[in-house]
């Protein structure tokens, strides 16, 4: 069975759903017909690695940030929490299921009443164990492709005065008709400031239910199959997966000895974004590296390297996270020391993506 | 033909043009750049390359050798950067068969085919042009300018590498400083304070998770990765005149609020620590110590023995342009 044929098992199991169901669009009736899914990064710091999958679980649910009417309370065999509520009320309203099997990506579905699950959500990305996974275009645009017709687009894109010396702004939000075309239109001609935060549209079952991604890792559906709604989950687990084992797995760069402990070598990859557009202010740009901007939360300091390159050495004022970049005009280097410095790698492509380049290019996995 | 002349030195230029100068560790850099996965490098890992980098006294004196080899199972290749302190008797020694036997059977023993390559910047390229003809007939030399590392003499036995090596596009200015400059020879402002700054980035992670000392030795030997490989004397020295260094910004920049206090990890070795204030609480307070670091790697990049080649290159190129 498929990592996400385990999890539907889980979700069916949790909601006490028979398979005949399935062909029930809306199957959680009365409490409400949403589904959400919010994928996190496993932002788990050495010590929870040393334990066995069962302590390492149970560990990390005790550290996450609750409130006193609920709790995700870990299976007996480790693999799945559910949300169990002391409201028997609530718990009709809004059910849970975190799937904690990937050593990378943590999958928690919530099946009810949006803005309860919303609520919840929104408290689970406090913790600093969890990262909601950034979507960049390249999983919008591969996820786009599973809807029917897209109905609503938000997009955002703001170049900073400090930066360039006319800056560009692409912001908006479009529902309906013109969402498909207009969607198709800036990705062909305005690619450079076209950086999607939302999008929706119509899923190519019966049901017709309308699918919203968001930039944060996040997808909602409001009236579906659930085994339809899998298949995008599972689209979205894949690519996200891959994305995220990929830095873990070949892009933390790490110096260690070798048997004969004479010789020293180096792993892993630096990670580069290429600017298509130059920075016309770079002096700019390593402000809003070091000085503590509302959006980055990064201090630190920089250094001239050469006449084009300058090092970039800083800390998350929340996370204590370090993070060291070079920067030229037309290129952003990152350098992730350890796993739990991978959170600061998606807020830096999402600051580029926001405020310098929509369609960065990165060579690096 | 335009002279520059500076309080310590005298630089001939054609036009703008300056000879590319920069350290060992710049070339060093490169070559570790070169082992990687990416486009249009020399030695895809992919292929089975990979790098290892050890450091070398060659004689009584402090001057330490970096030795880069770069290998898969059938080929071993030897990087040594040289520079104008280099010497012959340096190099014999370095480059002796037996030396370069020892190299093979320690990290390559497989390998069929062994080269040495020494690498220079475009300023010190004659020199070592020179200083190796006196000591052999046949060797490798690549010469590192602005915009290309290329051989002046030899070649790579792989046509492969050597054709990978004939396309490359490189802009020097941005190798990636991989390698921290090495404390013994850091000659100016910019490597002073670049290797300053990756000290105190260290020193910070300890402050900021939490610790409420650090041992020096031990931020160092995070900070700089072939720290085990030197000698202990040096690092004695090292850790001494780094202490020292520290020591003023402490005083002069973090107002006294990072210290150093000895202690004794047992009866006979005392240690140097470095005692941090509270950790700082909001967005404000770690304001105010960052501009602290600010000061403090401003004093660092003035207090270089010498200017830097790029800031020579700065100042020659507004000295030309009039401005």
């Amino acid at each position: 069975m498929d990592f996400i044929n385990e999890l539907t098992e889980r979700v069916r199991q949790q909601i006490g759903l028979e398979l005949t169901s399935d062909e029930n669009f809306s199957f959680f009736q009365p409490a409400g017909n949403e589904h959400m899914v919010q994928f996190f990064y496993k932002n788990l710091s050495e010590e929870y690695w040393d334990l066995d999958m069962w302590n390492r679980h149970h560990l990390f649910l005790c550290d996450l940030p609750t409130k006193p009417d609920y709790e995700f309370v870990l299976d007996d065999d480790g693999r799945f929490a559910t949300l169990e509520h002391s409201d028997s009320k609530q718990s009709k309203e809004v059910a849970a299921v975190m799937d904690l099997r990937d050593d990378y990506i943590v999958v928690v579905y919530y099946f009810g009443d949006s803005k309860i699950c919303a609520r919840i959500n929104q408290l689970l990305k406090a913790s600093p164990n969890l990262h909601a996974c950034y979507l960049g275009m390249s999983i919008f645009e591969q996820v786009v492709c599973e809807l029917e017709q897209i109905t609503h687009l938000e997009f955002d894109f703001e170049q900073q005065s400090a930066m360039f010396s006319e800056p560009v702004n692409l912001k908006g939000t479009i529902s309906g008709q013109p969402a498909q075309l207009i969607y198709h239109q800036y990705l062909q001609n305005h690619k450079p400031f076209f950086n999607i935060q939302s999008i929706s549209g119509r899923i190519s079952d019966e049901s017709h239910g309308k699918v919203i991604f968001q930039f944060d890792g996040m997808a909602q559906v409001d009236d579906c199959r659930l085994s339809d709604f899998m298949q995008i989950v599972k689209l979205l687990f894949l690519l996200l997966r891959l994305k995220y084992k990929s830095l873990a797995d070949k892009c933390i760069l790490k110096w260690s000895g070798t048997e004969e402990k004479n010789y020293i070598s180096l792993d892993g990859n630096m990670i580069e974004f290429n600017l298509n557009k130059p920075i016309e202010k770079l002096e700019g740009l390593i402000r809003y590296l070091v000085k503590g901007d509302k959006q980055l939360l990064l201090y630190g300091s920089s250094e001239r390297i050469s006449r084009k390159l300058w090092s970039v050495k800083s800390i998350n004022v929340n996370s204590k996270s370090q993070i060291e970049l070079e920067v030229s005009d037309a290129m952003v280097r990152v350098y992730l020391k350890n796993r739990t410095s991978i959170p600061l790698l998606d807020s830096i492509e999402d600051f580029i993506r926001k405020h310098i380049a929509a369609d960065i290019e990165n060579s690096s996995f | 033909m335009k002279t520059v002349h500076f309080d310590h030195l005298t630089i001939d230029s054609t036009e703008s043009m300056l000879k590319y100068s920069c350290t060992n560790s710049r070339l060093v850099n490169w070559v570790l750049r070169q082992v990687n996965d990416q486009p249009g490098l020399i030695f895809p890992k992919r292929k089975g390359w990979s790098s290892r980098l050890k450091l070398l006294y060659p004689g009584d004196q402090n001057l330490v050798y970096f030795n880069v080899l770069v290998s898969n199972t059938t080929e071993l290749l030897v990087f040594i950067p040289i520079n104008d302190k280099s010497k012959a008797s340096h190099l014999k020694c370095i480059s002796n068969p037996q030396q370069i036997s020892e190299l093979k059977k320690q990290s390559c023993e497989t390998a069929k085919s062994v080269q040495v390559f020494y690498i220079a910047c475009e300023k010190n390229g004659a020199y070592a042009s020179e200083l190796l003809q006196s000591l052999f007939q046949n060797f490798n030399l690549m010469v590192l300018d602005y915009e290309k590392m290329s051989f002046v003499r030899g070649n790579f036995k792989n046509p492969r590498l050597e054709f990978r090596l004939s396309v490359q596009e490189l802009d020097t200015d941005l190798i990636p400083d991989l390698l921290p400059e090495n404390q013994q020879v850091i000659s100016d402002g910019i490597t002073n304070s670049l290797f300053y700054q990756n000290v105190l980035f260290h020193i910070n992670q300890y402050w900021l998770t939490g610790s409420s000392a650090v041992h020096l030795r031990t931020a160092l030997k995070n900070s700089i990765p072939y720290w085990k490989q030197y000698r202990k004397k040096d690092q004695q020295v090292i850790i001494r005149q780094i202490k020292e260094d520290l020591n003023k910004v402490f005083i002069e920049c973090y107002d006294s609020e990072f210290s150093f206090k000895d202690s004794s990890a047992n009866s006979s070795i005392s240690e140097t620590m470095i005692v941090f204030p509270e950790v700082p609480s909001g967005r404000k307070e770690l304001n105010n110590w960052s501009r602290k670091q600010e000061l403090a790697l401003g004093y660092f990049r003035d207090e270089g023995k010498q200017i830097s080649i790029e800031g020579l290159n700065f100042a020659m190129d507004s000295d030309l342009t009039g401005t």
